[in-house]
């Protein structure tokens, strides 16, 4: 609170409205109170402010409104509720939902991961073929074989007499098979001078089958004659065993 | 001249004086603990707590909003809010305290909108609908007259100053409780209400007794 000039009048009215309200915490009623004691003629702005705080009651009260009825406030009250039963339902509702998509989000993560060690799992062979580390298994050396035409076991159809067909299609002197690394048994036939490189690998129905007739009786029942689609195809003749 | 300033009101944290219109041992129970047997499931707690407070929440949103249907909305409005946040004001001050703030911002927004509406609306509506005092006794009349003039002044307050001076007069709140609820100082509940009363005063020319 300051001197009596006109702001600090301004100043100092609330103040004593405040005091006048019986408002103020304790430490400011006690500054007040001080100020009072020194400027004993501002008692009357305190007279006049509760005054003023008395007549604005006096107004008030005198026009306050009729309360609802007993009727409206049931039916305010049915509403509230109502309105509130909505707003649970709605909002147990949401949470349902925001824990379902917590679950699935979850459970899409755990997918996801699972997919992800299967991957790395599935891809461990090919980065180690691709870059040895120290623990990674040694390649394998190239496994030339001859093919062994009694391995292959081939008997004729049941329905039809005939041989059935098995590829690579090349001359058995001409193939080599190799053994392709972590593919358990398999084999890769690349043929040999004059037919290097891969053999092409075709299905039955590609593949024509001709069969010789003996020029006679005496001689030996020719191979047959496997062609393949392409002409320029390797064919491997299979021996009858 | 009296040296003793004594409180105009008797304010207390008691619940027996929160509760003028409900007998007072339904008044015993808290409104916390009221509130969570709501949310269990019981509806005379709803019953008790309403009745508890909807009388002081009328009587903050029509002041604020002047009309007994806009009133009941606000109150309305200002409940269903509470009550399905109750949870997240708990222990930060008194169920009444958050009530009458919430309903008072209510009825804030529903006058704001209520004035856009009555700026769209032809003038024949509008005399249509404030078309006079009502007919009826004298006496009523002159309380009808007073009322309209309190309404009319309380509308030309600042916002802020009118929430203010409806929370203090209307509500019974104290200028601590209003400082809480509306995030202000003390000093400044204390300013806005000051000037509230001086704009009061010279807007309806009240005649202040001298003491």
């Amino acid at each position: 609170m300051t001197s009596s000039s006109s702001s600090g009048d301004a100043c100092r009215r609330p103040w004593l409205a405040a005091y006048a309200d019986g408002q103020l915490p304790e430490p400011q009623r006690q500054r007040v109170e001080r100020w009072l004691a020194c400027h004993p003629q501002d008692w009357s702005v305190v007279e006049q402010e509760r005054a003023l705080t008395d007549t604005i009651q006096q107004w008030w009260a005198a026009t306050a409104p009729s309360p609802p009825t007993a009727a409206q406030w049931q039916e305010l009250a049915q509403r509230i509720q109502d309105a509130c039963a909505l707003t649970h339902r709605s909002q147990r509702m949401a949470q349902q939902s925001r824990r379902t998509s917590v679950r699935m989000v979850r459970r899409a993560l755990i997918a996801a991961s699972v997919l992800l060690i299967i991957s790395l799992g599935w891809l461990q062979p090919w980065r180690e073929n691709q870059v040895p580390g120290p623990a990674a298994e040694p390649a394998l050396a190239q496994q030339t074989e001859t093919l062994d035409p009694a391995g292959l076991a081939l008997t004729p159809s049941a329905t039809d007499g005939r041989w059935p067909v098995r590829l690579p299609l090349a001359q058995d002197n001409e193939v080599i098979l190799e053994r392709v690394p972590h593919l358990g048994t398999g084999w890769l036939p690349v043929g040999r001078p004059p037919c290097d490189g891969g053999m092409p690998l075709l299905r039955s129905d590609e593949i024509v089958v001709v069969y010789l007739v003996p020029a006679a009786p005496a001689v030996a029942e020719p191979l047959p004659l496997l062609a393949a689609g392409e002409e320029d195809a390797a064919i491997l003749v299979v021996p009858r065993r | 001249m009296n040296n003793e300033v004594t409180s105009q009101r008797s304010r207390t944290d008691g619940s027996a004086s929160l509760c003028p219109d409900v007998p007072v041992n339904s008044c015993l129970v808290s409104d916390e603990l009221l509130l969570e047997r709501w949310e269990a499931g019981d509806a005379q707690a709803f019953e008790q707590l309403f009745s508890r407070h909807r009388e002081a929440a009328y009587r903050v949103a029509w002041r604020l909003l002047g009309n007994e249907a806009d009133a009941l909305d606000a109150v309305q409005e200002g409940f269903i809010k509470v009550l399905t946040h109750w949870r997240q004001f708990r222990g930060l001050c008194r169920f009444r305290t958050w009530l009458l703030r919430v309903v008072c911002h209510c009825a804030l927004d529903i006058g704001r909108n209520r004035q856009r509406q009555r700026r769209q609306e032809p003038w024949s509506d509008v005399a249509e609908r404030h078309g006079g005092p009502p007919a009826g006794h004298t006496a009523e009349l002159e309380v009808e007259e007073l009322r309209q003039r309190l309404n009319q002044a309380l509308a030309l307050l600042p916002e802020r100053q009118r929430q203010t001076l409806v929370l203090y007069v209307e509500g019974g709140l104290t200028y601590r409780e209003i400082a809480e609820v509306t995030g202000v100082s003390i000093g400044t509940v204390m300013s806005r209400l000051f000037h509230a009363r001086q704009k009061l005063r010279a807007m309806l020319a009240l005649q202040v007794p001298d003491p």
